[in-house]
């Protein structure tokens, strides 16, 4: 399911300071890994760092569907009953917040409320995140193996849109090294992972 | 900008990756402002250096991205990898001075402070230099421009050269007898020190060899026909190129001590006993007849002279080999003449013109050349002694400050022999009498330790050999950091400048030698008539010689 910039895509159901985890309205519907969320009111900004699907009832597990089935879709066809139970969540990594009309960097001080909007920013927002991008640093410093593909995923797609892509590629990735000196190794996985 | 560094160590300066500073771009010599809070620092680049944030970019150098660009690479330079130059800086001026432009009210001084953490650098501008060089005022003599502007110049303020004795060093080919010249040029336009010549190669006086461009160029004489007189010590020599000498220099057989003798022991291929067999002829034969009549003996009667003196025959035998090559040296003359060529030298000296001696033939040879200035420089220093001493104690004027020009000096300021001749004496003695050295050689680290710290200036162009390199830099201050950049000079036309004449060191590429060179010192030549001091001693027939002289040139 394609997601169109500047639409909601779910509400907040876990909410931490440098950490969000939401619930999408559709099954499978989440924005792709690397997409920069606003949430709430006033805004918090995060980047979507992982995506998962699961069953909403834990104690029931899901088990297998298709055997005598052709294909994927048939499973769902035959099981309607299968997108009310079945949810598709994901976390974002929170790394700036609106105050006022300006966007600042870091985490705001206060976490997004439980069930907070959560919208895929459209371009003219994200080209604010790429202006400075001193904001990587709180991706970079998050466990996740994830976080690599995520922030390389955002460079990727902010690189299709802003008007000089070299530019911003070099920037950024300067930015990046001087975050990860003592690790060229991951910078250069990061950087081989945003340009092809 | 500055990260780091000492004052003794010289400072740390890491080039800006944003501002697309590349070190290929700074070349080690040049010039470079760091701009301070409350000063400005005037630094040489000493040295460069890659270095990178951590070690692992070492072992992990950026690859190439798939797409074959090199992103990597371009991401990584100048962040984790980036360029650092080794500045020491020098001298300094208060910021708030104008610099720019050229207000003279606060001369740069030499650097007791270091400027504090990020301080921006910048590549020097000619008015940083000026300010450097400003004591010498705009019209002092051009040397040539500092490495990597060709547009700057940079000025000498000849006087204080002159006051201290100068080497000049760099392997044959680099380019020295070019600086020299030029050097030589500058005293004889400035008009104070006047210099005496030992011209071993006849490429001072009347015209030099472009070796390079095959070409010849003007000589002293050709340039300043009025206050250049040129000696010779071979007429032959001197008419076959062409040039008429101003005077015929002999040495008097009675003027050669035994002391020449072992300054020459080496050069000679004397042993120490056949050396000093010669004090032995002296006392028998007198002071002023002994390598007469020693020469004038048959091969037979050496053997006798050994018996009669108790010295060892071999030695003496190979004494009056060795020296009987010397009945050849046209040069040589009876009693009496030799006086009267040194008396005409020094009266031209005292007159204040320059005097070149040209060797022609005898220039080839070592000993010959060792001889001659070594005695020449003896009557001559002492002549400039007494007259020092007469007006210290209130009799007569100074004497003008003399600088004594020797080529190939290693042959003659060996640790062995600069205790006895003269010139070792006159380097030790600085500037007490008012004769100072210009010594041009391509082995400095042949010359006496002693001697070489008492060069008050050094220029040196590109030498080849270590030990030479270490001589030359012997007690200089920031020895270390200079020794970078003078192994690197270019093989022709550089030469590091440091010591008493400049403020600090400076690799200056020399100005051509050129028409325009010519010009610049004809201006002055027709102005040097006014210096009162030039004038004094000129009779009415001497200046319309001269003024004929500048008219007509003479062939």
């Amino acid at each position: 399911m394609d997601i169109i910039a500047g639409q909601r895509v779910g509400e907040v159901m876990v909410s931490h300071s440098q950490r969000i985890e939401a619930q999408c309205y559709d099954l499978h519907g989440a924005p792709p890994l690397g997409a920069l969320l606003r949430i709430g009111s006033p805004p918090a900004y995060a980047v979507v760092r992982e995506i998962w699907h699961e069953a909403l009832d834990p104690s029931r597990p899901l088990t297998p569907r298709g055997r005598n089935l052709e294909t994927e879709e048939e499973i769902y066809a035959a099981n309607p009953q299968l997108s009310a139970m079945l949810t598709t969540r994901f976390a974002g990594l929170v790394v700036g917040f609106g105050a006022g009309p300006t966007v600042r960097f870091g985490l705001p001080p206060q976490p997004p409320n439980l069930h907070a909007f959560v919208f895929a920013c459209d371009s003219d927002e994200t080209a604010a995140f790429t202006n400075d991008l001193g904001w990587m640093r709180l991706l970079l410093t998050d466990g996740s193996p994830a976080v690599d593909s995520a922030l390389a995923g955002f460079l990727r797609r902010s690189a299709a849109v802003v008007a000089d892509r070299q530019g911003f590629l070099l920037r950024a990735g300067r930015t990046l090294a001087a975050e990860l000196s003592r690790d060229p190794q991951r910078l250069q996985a990061i950087l081989r992972e945003t340009t092809t | 900008m500055v990260v780091g560094g000492s004052l003794s160590r010289g400072l740390d300066v890491r080039l800006d990756g944003s501002a697309n500073a590349s070190l290929e771009d700074v070349a080690v010599g040049s010039f470079v402002t760091v701009v301070g809070r409350r000063q400005r620092y005037f630094a040489v680049v000493t040295d460069l250096e890659l270095r990178t944030v951590d070690d692992s970019v070492r072992h992990f150098p950026p690859t190439r991205s798939p797409g074959g660009d090199d992103f990597h690479a371009e991401v990584m330079a100048g962040t984790l990898a980036y360029g650092q130059l080794s500045v020491m800086p020098s001298m300094t001026a208060p910021l708030h001075s104008d610099v720019a432009g050229g207000g003279t009210s606060e001369l740069a001084e030499q650097a007791k402070t270091i400027p504090e953490h990020f301080a921006p650098v910048y590549a020097a501008s000619q008015a940083d230099i000026d300010a450097v060089f400003r004591a010498q005022g705009s019209d002092a003599f051009s040397l040539g421009s500092p490495q990597g502007m060709e547009t700057a110049s940079i000025r000498l303020d000849l006087g204080t050269l002159a006051s201290r004795s100068v080497g000049v060093f760099g392997a044959s080919g680099s380019g020295k007898t070019f600086l020299a010249r030029m050097l030589l040029a500058g005293l004889v336009k400035e008009g104070d020190a006047v210099s005496l010549v030992f011209d071993m190669e006849s490429e001072y006086g009347w015209q030099g060899q472009d070796n390079d461009r095959r070409r010849q160029v003007k000589g002293l004489k050709q340039l300043f026909p009025s206050r250049v007189v040129t000696f010779t010590l071979d007429e032959e020599s001197s008419r076959r190129r062409g040039v008429t000498p101003d005077g015929v220099v002999r040495i008097g057989y009675d003027e050669i001590e035994p002391a020449d003798i072992e300054v020459l022991r080496d050069l000679l291929n004397l042993s120490e006993v056949a050396a000093s067999t010669a004090w032995n002829l002296e006392r028998h034969y007198g002071r002023s007849d002994w390598l007469r009549a020693f020469l004038a003996l048959s091969g037979a009667d050496v053997g006798e002279l050994a018996n009669e003196l108790g010295v060892n025959l071999a030695a003496l035998q190979t004494l009056y080999r060795r020296l009987s090559a010397w009945s050849r040296f046209g040069f040589l003359a009876d009693t009496g003449e030799g006086r009267s060529s040194a008396g005409g030298i020094i009266e031209q000296l005292q007159r204040g013109n320059h005097v070149v001696l040209e060797f022609g033939q005898y220039g080839r040879n070592t000993a010959a050349y060792v001889l001659v200035s070594n005695l020449l420089t003896r009557r001559i220093h002492e002549t400039w002694v007494r007259r020092k001493e007469l007006a210290d104690g209130g009799q007569g004027d100074e004497p003008r400050p003399l600088v004594i020009f020797i080529e190939e000096a290693h042959k003659f300021l060996t640790p062995e022999v600069a205790s006895q001749t003269i010139f070792g004496s006159i380097a030790r003695e600085l500037r007490k009498y008012n004769v100072t050295l210009m010594i041009v050689d391509q082995r400095p680290s042949g010359i006496d330790s002693e001697v070489m710290s008492q060069l008050g200036t050094r220029l040196s162009c590109a030498l080849n050999d270590d030990r030479d390199m270490n001589a030359v830099l012997m007690g200089a201050r920031d020895a270390n950091q200079l020794r970078g950049v003078l192994a690197r000079l270019d093989s022709k036309q550089q030469a590091l400048v440091f010591g008493h004449a400049v403020p600090m060191p400076v690799v200056v590429r020399p100005r051509d030698y050129d028409e325009s060179f010519y010009a610049e010192m004809a201006i002055a030549t027709s102005a040097a008539g006014s210096i009162p001091v030039g004038a004094l001693a000129e009779t009415e027939a001497e200046r319309m010689q001269r003024e004929i002289d500048e008219l007509f040139p003479p062939e």
